[in-house]
This record gives structure tokens, sequence and C-alpha cells, in this order.
């Protein structure tokens, strides 16, 4: 691929050597765009992530999220004034809603850095050094696989008590296993490669080639895995919210917010609706970009001969 | 004998499959490799070659034998007196695909070594970097590139400059060459053979092309199932060779003379089932053609020389100096 | 079983590859893959297809019994007769009886060409039966019901008589097998048979040899070479060393970069190579009489099929490249018969095809 360095600014400099770089970023974001569903997906994560960024600064009812009753107001339907109706306390649904999403998508980013890099770390820790530590770590993580996911989350929670902080935790220790398996596999494979063997060759020692060769080629797995569980792992706090043991009232959660609405369906439908759709956005958004993803990142075509 | 950079005395390599099963991979090899030749290792698929590329820098730890670099045995080391040796030598695989990591730009790729035993950092590790660019005959704009946007000759270019930066004394070559064109490799041959007088180089070059060989070796020797059956000067050894390995192999070898009607010649015994020793006897005992005698499928035949400068392994051969 | 020889009259050419373009769509743009092929098979050739990575070998081969997916290929010009019948219009069971009966394809890898979880016996006998019928014989269950048995019976002699045919030792036993069971050199004797079990015409071979061990692959030499005498095979070989063409080929072709750019007999090609590629490429190859870095090698890289050269696509190579060299493509002269070479520095001699190899003469003004 001829490249002509410019003899102009810096800026054409620096285009002119990072090219490869720029390239595949563009040759990237070409292939992205082709997959229609994969726009739409990444379309709903940037309203999802916009919404509850900026969601303090324009929900009609702020004090309706942490505490305010009005208990002249209840389950009124949908108005222009109260878009998604009240609730059972008279307070604004729409409001709530929007809030929630900022704590679900908050909460489940959380969860996700906290599961990925434990089970990155025990992965890469089990797939490099194999022997006993492999078998160790991966019969630990079979362990924890075996149980359904929201069981063991239900477990942990009341074990520990109710609270927002041990929602996160139990679902961390639910969604650390994926990852270590993945990863585990990964670096099975990869460390027999020749470039391991080479970077073996001229000295390196354990953690470098973990750190500085094998993570990087694992990022794409992980990122594409990641987006297709965000979704999933928002739906396990709000199905922990919906038991009762997640998210605590006052705050507002769609679980929690779905299950209370039960109660009132069908005659108050907007109780449950609205953060079920929400939630149902989300989970969708999330796969559709996750897919997307995948198949922007798949490593068969990104390594062309 | 105080030249010899390389000793491998008996050097054994034993792999454990399941059942019980043993590979004797590399089994028992001795050579000795002088400073500045090029030593040429020529074997076919399963000789053990690649798995001795492997065993010198102690990539994979060796069964039993010694190996002394520089008249020090390198078993003897620990591990942080090893990665002192590792400059010295260095390693070139055969796969220009997939021994370079693909997520590693060029300038990564051949600043590593450095970052990782001297650390040198800044303007002055990126003069180092663009110079051995400039001497494996790349420009300095590839810096930023990635492997796969290069060709397999490039790519093989790049490896040799990382092998090279470190200033190492050895340099092994595993199958430099057998992934590339036959043009392309013309240009790495005469490349490494610049580099070479340029620098001072010893190399260990391990093929199973023997006219790769011929090109670039002082001296050669043939592996077959774990031995060397055969060493010696190159060039005597193409012209007669002693040991019926040897032979055959220079026979089957297709030149692109139409005269030289090899097809024609008698063909041996087939090839199946020929990888594994039976435990006794001289290992090419099966397919070998020559008029066998009681001593072939009863013991090993010790490599001795038989003619000055030559060495084979074959109980059909006297030795040159008896006892 | 069809015995194509006899068919038709052994002067006329069994392949005809006219002015063959072909373009491959891929996410980075358009690679103009082929760029005017022109090759002929006669019957009882064994012609080598020779060249380096990308030249187009393999597709040109694979053209022939139409087995280039398409997309993401695309033919837009010229067309591949094999038998005298365009093979890029016919339909699907055409061409599936074609590539049953007519031509047999042996591919590179011996590892990846068998299926690891049958055994020979049951790949042998498939591929026997599909010989026969092609259509039916893919029809599930047919095998249990008694005339099934009785022809899978048929097949399984059938496919022993092979595997002694081509060398394999113990057939009786080893049909048993599985392929991991088999050295590369065996597998590959099993692919050779599997692709001649149906008496072809015309034996396709890719890089047969690339994968298999010197000794290993002259036997296999050996063998495709007497069973071009016994069926009255003919042979297309591509590969990209000429030392195996040279000992197998009574013709040869060499490609670059999507063009055939010499053509001629085994002796002509590699005694006295007339193009500055097929040069390049013989005095790449290291004999006993080079001498230590005597060796020349043909600088620079192959191109970028996306976008490649305009003219004679080797001309940013070759030491010999002129001004037009960059603008036209150029014609194949024949120097002398059967040798023809596409390039400027031959001009005077009579121009014979669009890129020829010598044995038709097409008008020129033809498109």
């Amino acid at each position: 691929m001829a490249s002509i360095t410019s003899s102009r600014g810096p800026i054409a400099r620096w285009r002119a050597e990072h090219a490869s770089y720029i390239y595949d970023l563009r040759r990237g974001v070409r292939r992205f765009t082709r997959n229609r569903l994969s726009v739409v997906g990444l379309g709903m994560v940037l309203t999802l992530i916009v919404i509850a960024i900026t969601a303090p600064l324009w929900i009609p009812y702020p004090d309706d999220v942490y505490g305010s009753v009005h208990m002249d107001a209840r389950l009124n339907p949908p108005t222009p004034t109260h878009l998604f109706g009240t609730d059972d306390a008279g307070r604004d649904v729409f409001s709530r809603t929007i809030m929630a999403t900022q704590i679900s998508l908050e909460v489940g980013i959380i969860i996700l850095v906290v599961a990925i890099s434990i089970g990155v770390t025990l992965g890469a820790i089990a797939g490099y050094f194999g022997g006993w530590t492999d078998e160790v770590i991966m019969r630990l993580t079979d362990i924890m696989l075996t149980f359904p996911g929201i069981f063991l989350a239900l477990a942990i929670t009341a074990a520990l008590g109710r609270g927002i902080t041990n929602a996160m935790l139990a679902l961390s220790i639910t969604w650390w296993p994926g990852y270590c398996r993945l990863v585990e596999a990964q670096v099975l494979k990869m460390r027999e490669e020749d470039f391991v063997l080479g970077a073996r060759a001229i000295g390196a020692g354990n953690a470098r080639i973990i750190v500085r060769h094998l993570l990087p080629n694992l990022l794409t797995a992980i990122i594409v895995k990641a987006s297709m569980d965000f979704g999933f792992a928002v739906l396990g706090l709000a199905s922990l919210g919906f038991i009762g043991v997640g998210v605590q009232p006052p705050q507002p959660d769609w679980g929690a917010m779905i299950s209370t609405g039960r109660h009132f369906i069908p005659a108050s439908w907007w109780y449950s609706t609205f953060p079920g759709l929400f939630m149902f956005f989300t989970v969708l958004g999330f796969n559709l970009l996750g897919d997307g993803l995948r198949d922007l990142l798949d490593p068969n075509a990104i390594v062309r001969q | 004998m105080s030249d010899n950079l390389l000793e491998l005395y008996e050097l054994t390599k034993v792999f454990h499959g399941t059942n019980r099963v043993h590979v004797r991979a590399v089994d028992g090899v001795s050579l000795d490799i002088v400073e500045g030749e090029s030593f040429g290792l020529l074997g076919e698929s399963g000789s053990g070659k690649s798995t001795l590329a492997r065993l010198i820098p102690r990539l994979i730890e060796p069964t039993s034998g010694e190996i002394r670099f520089n008249q020090v045995d390198l078993r003897t080391l620990s591990n942080r007196q090893m990665g002192a040796v590792r400059k010295e030598i260095q390693i070139v695989f055969q796969n220009p695909f997939s021994s370079l990591n693909p997520r590693m730009t060029v300038r990564q790729l051949i600043a590593e070594p450095l970052i990782v035993h001297q650390r040198i950092s800044g303007p002055a590790l990126d003069d180092r970097v663009r110079r051995m660019l400039g001497l494996v005959g790349l420009g300095s704009e590839q810096l930023n590139r990635f492997p796969h946007e290069f060709s397999g000759g490039q790519r093989q270019r790049i490896g040799i400059a990382r092998a090279l930066i470190l200033e190492p004394r050895l340099l092994i070559l595993d199958e430099p060459t057998s992934a590339l064109d036959v043009s392309v490799q013309a240009q790495v041959l005469n490349l490494l053979l610049d580099l070479q007088k340029k620098l001072g180089l010893t190399y260990l070059l391990i093929s199973h092309d023997l006219s790769v060989i011929r090109y670039m070796c002082d001296r050669i020797a043939l592996m077959y199932l774990g031995k060397i059956v055969e060493q010696g000067n190159a060039s005597q050894i193409f012209k007669s060779a002693q040991h019926p390995y040897t032979q055959a192999l220079l026979q089957d070898v297709p030149s692109p003379d139409p005269d030289q009607h090899m097809l024609e010649r008698v063909i041996l015994v087939s090839d199946s089932g020929f990888n594994h020793w039976s435990g006794r006897g001289c290992r090419y005992a099966p397919r070998c053609s020559a008029a066998k005698i009681e001593a072939c499928s009863v013991t090993e035949p010790p490599l001795i020389e038989v003619v000055e400068g030559q060495s084979a392994a074959c109980h059909l051969r006297r030795p040159l100096r008896p006892g | 079983m069809s015995t194509g020889a006899a068919a038709y009259n052994h002067r006329e050419p069994l392949v005809e590859i006219r002015d063959l373009h072909m373009e491959m769509v891929t996410f980075d743009g358009v690679a103009k893959v082929l760029n005017g092929i022109n090759l002929t098979l006669f019957p009882g050739d064994r012609l080598g297809l020779v060249g380096e990575t990308g030249c187009g070998k393999s597709v040109t081969a694979m053209s022939i019994p139409n087995l280039v997916s398409q997309p993401p290929a695309r033919y837009t010009r010229g067309e591949v007769r094999f038998r005298g019948e365009n093979v890029l219009r016919k339909g699907h069971s055409e061409l599936r009886e074609l590539r049953a009966k007519h031509i047999g394809v042996v591919f590179q890898d011996p590892m990846t060409g068998l299926n690891p979880v049958f055994t020979i016996k049951q790949q042998m006998s498939d591929a026997i039966l599909s010989r026969e019928d092609a259509l039916s014989a893919m029809v599930p269950f047919r095998g249990w019901l008694p005339s099934g048995r009785q022809r899978r019976r048929k097949a399984e002699a059938t496919a022993l008589a092979l595997l002694r045919r081509v060398g394999v030792p113990e057939p009786e036993r080893r049909i048993h097998a599985y392929p991991h069971e088999f050295s590369g050199g065996m597998r590959q004797r099993v692919l050779i048979a599997m692709a001649i079990a149906g008496r072809p015409d015309l034996l396709i071979a890719d890089e047969p040899t690339t994968a298999l061990d010197v000794s290993v692959q002259a036997q296999i030499l050996r063998l495709i070479t007497e069973l071009v005498r016994e069926i009255n095979l003919t042979v297309l070989l591509i590969t990209h060393n000429i030392s195996v063409v040279a000992q197998l080929c009574n013709r040869v072709a060499v490609m670059y970069a999507g063009n055939v750019v010499e053509s001629g007999t085994m002796r002509q090609i590699v005694q006295s190579p007339k193009h500055p590629y097929t040069r390049g490429l013989l005095q790449a190859i290291p004999t006993e009489e080079t001498l230590r870095g005597g060796l020349s090698g043909v600088p620079g890289a192959v191109p970028n099929l996306l976008a490649p050269p305009s003219g004679c696509r080797f001309n940013p190579r070759c030491p010999y490249a002129q001004e037009k060299c960059r603008t036209v493509l150029p014609p194949t002269y024949e120097l002398e018969p059967e040798h023809g070479v596409a390039c400027v520095l031959y001009e005077g001699a009579r121009q014979v095809a669009q890129e020829g190899t010598g044995k038709q003469a097409v008008n020129p003004s033809e498109s």
C-alpha cells in the first residue's frame, strides 16, 4: 500500500504515518454500517446512554424519583402532564422510568467491569499456566456455571441482605465465569501460536506475554461478549428488583416497578408496561449492537492475506 | 575446538504421549557449530529438526544432554541467567503469517526485544529500530503498519529484524523461506547472506529444502527420526553421500533439468507407517534399499567418520580410523 | 462408467479457455483476478500451470469444472469450454454430471481433503456411487434398500481395486481405517483414487505434492505419470514449483497476476525461457551450479489485484520495461511452434492471440 508522505504540516504527516489505523477504522465503520440492524442497535444504545446521562436535567418531576408521595393523584392514566401516568403513590411513572435507566446502566457497567476483571484474570492465568492451576480454576468455574444465573444471584443476596450493593456483587459473581471460560479457551489455543513462542524467544517474561501479547488479541472477543451481556446484566438487575432484593425503594427500578404494577393490571396497565418496554428496548438494543460488533470484529474477517 | 560457538552433546528430547507412547523426537544429537559459519540441518517432517531448533535456546526443555554455548552449558543456568543468554541466541520462525503478533505494529514488534532486555526508550530506541528496519530493506514509513498489510517476504524481513536487533551471535533459522514464493525466497536468502557478512553472524539453518541448504551452508547434518545420520562438509556430501538415506533423498529431489528422468528410476518402498521406530536397530532400516546385514535390525549404528570430513551412521560403512 | 477419451476427436482440444476475465468482490473493493486468460489442453497433455501467489492459477483451473463460487467471483468476459461446451453457462445438473464423470480434482491439502469422521471405505464408496449416478446417489437411506446394498458392495470392490492401483499396501485392511491413521502421502493417494474413480477425462491436481516430503512427492508424481498412460488421463497440474513441472509435464503455462505470460513445451520453457518473469523465476531456483551469493530473484512483490498496474502487470518489476509496457497489455507472440510469449520484447514475431498459448490463431480484431 503506497502512502504519500506530504511535506505539509504535522497533521498531514501524522495522518500518513498512521494511515493503517485510519484505514482500518474507516473500513470498520463501512462494514458496520452495512448491517442495518446493527446500526439500529447502535442508535438504541446511544439513545439510552444519552438518556441516562442527561436524565436529571430534564425529568419533569425530579422529586417523585426519591420520595415525594402524592396520594391524591394515585394511578392516573397517561396524560400530557404525566406521560406515563402515575403509580400507586402518585409518583410520575415517566420520571421514575427514565431515572431507572440511569441507575440500570450504571449498575450494568459496574457489574460487567467487575465480572470481566475477575473472569479475564482467572481465565488468562488458567489457560496460560495450565496443569493444576487450570484444573482448579476451571472446576470452580464449572461449578458456578451449573447454577442458573438468577438463583445464584438470589442465593447470594439472601445471604448478604437486600440492597443495591449486594445485588451488584451477586450479579458480578454470576457473570465472571462466562468470561473466565471464554478467555481460558482462547489463551489455551493462542499459547501454542508462533508469535508467543517468538516472544519467549526474545526473553519476554510470563507477565509481559499475557498482558502485551495475549490479552490484546482477546479484546475483540471480550468486547463482543460484553456488549451482548450488557442487556442481560440489566435484565438480571431488574429480575432481582422484581423479587424485591435489588434496588430498594424509593429508588426507581424497572423490575420493582413491573412487580408492583402487576397488582394493578389490567386497569392501570401503564404502571408495568412502560418500564417493561424500556427493559425490552435496552436488551434488544444491546443485543443488536453486540451482533453487529461480532460481525465487524470477527477475527476471520480482520486478518486478511 | 575453542572457536566452537555451539556444541551439542547427546541432546535428547522425549515427548510423552497417551498410552505410554514415547516419541524420541530428538535422540542423542551431537554437533558443533563454529563461529561465523553457516551450518545446515536438513531433514523431512518428523525428523526432529524443528524440535532441535527450539531446544537450543531452551524454549522447550531437553530431557537430557548438553547445550554448550560459548563453553557454558545452558542447562545449568537459572531462568535469569538464561534470559541474558537469550540475547545471544535468536530464532526466526517459518511461518511469517503466524509468528508476528497481529495486533502489534512493526515498530512495537522490532522494539520489543530491546524493551525487554535493555530498558532503552525514547529516541535512542527509535533510532535503533529505524536502523534495523533499513538493514533488512524496509523503509521507516512502514513503522506503524500491522503485519497483515505486508507480503510474506516482507513479514519475514520483519521477523529477521526482530531477531537481529539484540545483536545475537547465533541465529537459528527454522525453515525461513519455506512459506515464501521462490522469487521472494531468493531475496530473503540473499538478505541473510548480506547480513551475515555485515554483522558477523553464525547461522544454524534448518530446512527440508535441499537447494536452499546447498546455497547457504558450508557444513551440514542430515536428520532422520531424531538422529543425525550423516554430517560433514556440504559440497562433499552432495557429491558423494555415504548414508543410504542421503542418497535416496538426493535422488528424489526434483530438479528443473528435464533430462534427469528421475521418475523413471526405481522407486523405493512405499511410505506407509514409517514414522515410528521399533526401538531396535537402525531407524532407516525399514526403508533402506541397501543390502542390509544383521546388525541393521539389532543395533543402532553410531555416527562415525567414514571419509575425511564426513561422518555417517550406517553399519555398511567402515570407519576411517578403526577403533 | 464413462470412458471419456474415445468419445471425441483427439485433434480437438479437451479444454479451451478463451479471453477469460474474472473479478472478485471483496470488502476492500473489486480484485481483477483474471485478466484475459487463454489456455488450451489437448487430450493426453500434462500441462503445468506455474505461478506464484496471487497469479490466479487455482481459480483458472477451478473454472473448468466451474467450482469457483459466484459471488464473490464474477466472470466478466470470455468462456471456458470443456469438450466444446461452455462450462460457465451450464446448469446445476449438467455441472454435476461433468464433475462426476469427466473431471477429477485433487486438492492441495491431504489433511483437510478427507472428512475425519468417516472411514476411507465410506468416503470412497460415496465418491464412486455419486460418480455413477450423480443425482440419486445422494438420496438418504437408499443404501439400505437391497438394490442400494448391492450397489454399495460393488462400489466397495471398486474402491479396493483403486486403492491397490494407487499403491496403498494391504488395502483390504486399510480401507476400514480413518484418515488420521494414514500418512500424508497415503492420504494423497486416496484422494487421487477418489478423483480417478469415474475414469475422468481430465485430472486437475492443485499443488498435490506441496505438503509432502520430497521422497513421497516423487512417488506421487510417478503414480500420476503411470495413470496418465493407463487410463488416457489428461492432467492439469497447478504448482509453484518448476522442478516438479519439469519431471511430470510436457507443456507449461506460466502465469503472473492474472495473465499467462508464457507458454510452450516443457523444454522450451525450462531450457529457453523468453519472458523476463519466467527467466527471473528460473534464476531464483538455487541449483548445483549456483554460487554463494549468485542467486538473483525477482525484485519487488506481486501487485495488489485491487489496483493492478496498467498495461503489462509485470512492468514495475521488469528490468526491460518500456513506456508502452505501462499502457498496453502485450499480445502473445509466437516465437516458434507452440512457444508463445506475451511481451513487447518479441514484437517482431507473429502475433497469435491476445495472450494465447499458441494453438489457435484468433483474429486480433475480435474482442
